[in-house]
């Protein structure tokens, strides 16, 4: 079994909880973490997250800069912001979708801010994606 | 000597202020209650994040990092004091010490700087040294302080280490010691003293996804920017401490004057009465003749 927190600034989203396995976003591509892992330090990229609180009610996040940290069967992740898919509001992350793709599409700033526009629909995307993701079956 | 009617209406001035004060020391109570949940909350990410740092420094091998290690040492290097203070008054020598630090700094460390600057985070710092000492002001800071925005201004600072235009950032902030304590501290934060190396270090392999000095150049802002965050909370949280405090002395004061003013009306009233009768009396004693 693996042990899972994740923390962000703002609070603990969850203390250390026993897990089977926790799939992290990772720098390089997705990657599901079993117990047995080596020792590793990854930055986390945006994503999706999904864990299991005790009792096993299924938890979908939008995680995004954050770290993850492998360290005898101990998971923990640290995430700049985190919002669980409860607590997302889609209209404006669909909003903010639209906007920075109305930005790349524009011609005039294309070099300055074309990284920032790029995040930030990643984000908006990744938002909504979490906000409807539905549940695979068990 | 005032009259009746004069010592009343001040009774009931000084009332009035003190429910004023009564409220706010309410609110301030209220206020810093929030503040220290905040601090309590950023506790465990800090701590993570310090522990994955040390666990990077122990890794084995020898990390350098622009932001770690001192600069090579000039003959007189820059310095960048952010001095923190609060947006708004009444919260006793919250502010006053702060600005005395200040005061007390510029002047000792002139010789040792080159360039010694200013920057300010609170409005009481920055109206202060408006006229005497110039820089940079990040205004209204504290209304809705997030994590985000003290990232911002982390990221801004680094970037002024990063670009060589100070050697060295110093944060002077009040530091939250209880709800009635606040110790004024400075507090280097840049560069980034390297944890203490006698800790177990622990040789094991680890992974590092994309790679060890990526992981560190943004492991290191992040690790900044909890600090900074940390400061502010502290500061935040003391404000309202101090404003709570300053409150309650203020109420205690207003029921002593209250006290005061009531005990003399009295006197006041007393000796009207007294008068009155003796008149009264006199009176029909000239009547009966």
């Amino acid at each position: 079994m693996l042990t899972l927190s994740i923390v962000t600034p703002e609070r603990r989203v969850v203390g250390p909880i026993p897990v089977e396995s926790v799939p992290v976003p990772g720098a390089q591509g997705a990657m599901p973490v079993l117990p047995g892992h080596a020792r590793l330090l990854s930055t986390v990229d945006t994503g999706i997250l999904i864990f299991e609180r005790e009792g096993g009610r299924k938890e979908i996040a939008a995680i995004s800069s954050g770290f993850v940290e492998v360290h005898n069967d101990r998971v923990i992740i640290l995430a700049e912001t985190l919002e669980l898919s409860q607590e997302i509001d889609v209209d404006r992350a669909r909003r903010a979708a639209v906007k920075a793709q109305e930005r790349l599409h524009a011609k005039e700033d294309f070099d300055a801010n074309m990284a920032k526009w790029q995040r930030k629909l990643q984000r908006a995307l990744i938002r909504q994606q979490a906000a409807e993701y539905l549940l695979p079956p068990h | 000597m005032a009259s009746a009617k004069d010592l009343r209406k001040r009774i009931q001035s000084v009332k009035n202020t003190q429910q004023i004060t009564k409220a706010m020391k309410m609110v301030s109570a209220a206020k810093l209650r929030r503040a220290q949940d905040n601090i309590i909350s950023l506790r465990p990410y800090a701590h993570e994040v310090n522990a994955v740092i040390s666990g990077v420094a122990h890794a084995g091998r020898e990390l350098t990092h622009p932001l770690l290690a001192p600069r090579e040492q000039t003959e007189k290097p820059n310095i960048l004091m952010v001095l923190v203070t609060s947006d708004r008054g009444l919260c006793g020598a919250f502010n006053g010490s702060i600005i005395k630090t200040g005061q007390r700094l510029l002047k000792t460390e002139a010789e040792k700087y080159g360039k010694v600057d200013f920057a300010f985070i609170g409005k009481k710092g920055y109206e202060f040294f408006k006229l005497r000492k110039p820089g940079k002001y990040y205004s209204s800071f504290f209304t809705g302080l997030t994590f985000a925005k003290s990232a911002g201004l982390s990221q801004e600072l680094v970037g002024l280490y990063l670009s060589g235009e100070y050697d060295e950032i110093k944060f002077i902030y009040n530091e939250f010691k209880s709800a009635i304590s606040q110790k004024v501290t400075v507090e280097t934060l840049l560069p980034i003293r390297a944890q203490d190396g006698a800790q177990a270090a622990e040789a094991a392999i680890t992974i590092y996804e994309p790679s060890a000095p990526e992981i560190l150049d943004a492991l290191l802002p992040k690790h900044f920017a909890v600090q900074v965050h940390r400061m502010l909370l502290e500061s935040l949280a003391g404000e309202h401490g101090a404003r709570m405090a300053a409150m309650e002395n203020a109420t205690k004061n207003a029921g002593e004057m209250i006290r005061k003013i009531t005990l003399l009306y009295n006197k006041t009233r007393q000796a009207g009465i007294t008068k009155e009768l003796l008149e009264i009396i006199s009176g029909t004693e000239a009547a009966k003749g």
